[in-house]
């Protein structure tokens, strides 16, 4: 690999050439591009590539191709092979939730245009999304359920509101949101909560791929020390009356 | 027993660790609460200071794999292999399938058998079995 290669978005068809997209379809189709990959960054990436953001270098005269210079070109190339792999079986299990719905509203300008987008490596197509292509979030190969996790709320908002969320995990994770989830939820930007929702995890090595917040709690970070003394206090005299606790928990 | 357990809180607060309770060890404390209203106001207080490592679909399906795993050989661990016994298995197991779930550092207990079954499986520590921990806790020869 070296800095030359090319990544190339091209979108082809009756029609089809740089004229036939105004200017912010084509920066509504980047966007999209951009946050699909962002996505799968922040979600199942690395930490150093979770910064991750896609550079326009070039608009040409093929239909319409985009081409795209990345940084991190290596963890990029990983990336594009893993998610042109899914599009091309049409088996959305390693990706990221988010970003499958990113190429879901990509399929609905495919769709509007009546054109085909390839995903282009060196010249070599790897995928392709038509009007036809299978693109849905996988019923099978991940677990689905109701769940608590922790984290720190970094960003809230947006038209479709949203929340990015750094799990104490150290992954950070962009979920959707309702509206009132996401008014309260505004109030807690930078602190801890206990965040109560539906959950969706790879099966292969239970990696988090998606999760929709419905609710949250507040989280008083503390010293181990306070958190034990407070337990200590509230639920100690029912323990000190027991002797033998193996035997209590055994028969109990 | 007490001042090991007090040390090793201390130690996990000096390297900036947090501590994760598996939802079934929340259960066990509950366990001698015999009111309603107080079992309530105790959990209130577990939910604002601990993180509780939730029993989900996904601790559930690790959990499960570790059963399978263990189906035949879970005396070594549990040594007496009484029906009794058999059963604290069955409920320790659902502990080390929390904490993978949640990917944590490493799994402490003061549990000798839960220990064993745990460390198969993730890092896991015996409290009460560091010696730097027990030594400092001695009593000494000289007085």
């Amino acid at each position: 690999m070296n800095e030359n290669e090319e990544f190339l978005f091209r979108l082809h068809g009756k029609n089809i050439s740089p004229e036939s997209f105004k200017a912010n379809e084509v920066a509504k189709l980047i966007t999209l591009l951009e946050n699909a990959f962002q996505v799968y960054f922040q979600t199942v990436g690395n930490k150093e590539d979770k910064d991750f953001y896609l550079s326009l270098t070039d608009v040409k005269n093929e239909s319409l191709g985009l081409k795209f210079s990345p940084q991190r070109i290596k963890a990029f190339f990983s990336a594009f092979v893993i998610i042109t792999t899914s599009i091309e079986s049409q088996v959305y299990t390693e990706i990221p939730t988010k970003t499958i719905e990113d190429f879901q509203e990509i399929q609905k300008i495919v769709r509007a245009k009546n054109c085909t987008a390839d995903f282009i490596y060196q010249g070599q197509n790897l995928a392709s999304i038509d009007s036809n292509t299978l693109i849905e979030v996988p019923k099978t190969g991940v677990i689905r359920g109701e769940t608590v996790l922790y984290g720190e709320v970094k960003r809230v908002g947006g038209k479709n509101p949203s929340a990015f969320v750094e799990l104490d995990s150290g992954q950070t994770i962009t979920c959707n949101i309702s509206k009132s989830v996401a008014k309260r939820l505004g109030a807690k930007l930078y602190s801890q909560v206990a965040l109560i929702g539906v959950a969706t995890w790879r099966i292969t090595d239970y990696q988090i791929l998606d999760f929709q917040i419905e609710d949250f709690n507040d989280y008083h970070k503390s010293t181990n020390k306070e958190a034990f003394n407070r337990l200590s206090k509230s639920l100690g005299s029912y323990w000190d009356a027991i002797e033998d606790i193996d035997s209590f928990l055994l028969r109990a | 027993m007490i001042p090991i357990a007090q040390e090793f809180i201390k130690e996990l607060d000096k390297d900036k660790k947090t501590i994760i309770l598996p939802a079934p060890i929340v259960t066990e404390m509950l366990a001698p609460v015999d009111n309603e209203q107080r079992r309530n106001e105790i959990i209130t207080d577990f939910n604002l200071s601990f993180r509780i490592a939730a029993f989900d679909a996904r601790a559930a399906a690790i959990s499960g794999k570790i059963w399978n795993e263990r189906r035949n050989d879970w005396k070594e661990y549990y040594s007496e292999g009484s029906e009794t016994l058999r059963n604290r298995f069955k409920y320790d197991l659902l502990i080390p399938g929390c904490a993978l779930a949640s990917k944590v550092e490493c799994l402490y207990t003061g549990d000798g058998k839960l220990f064993k079954l745990a460390k198969n499986y993730l890092k896991a520590e015996n409290i009460f079995d560091s010696p730097d921990r027990r030594k400092s806790f001695q009593p000494s020869l000289f007085y």
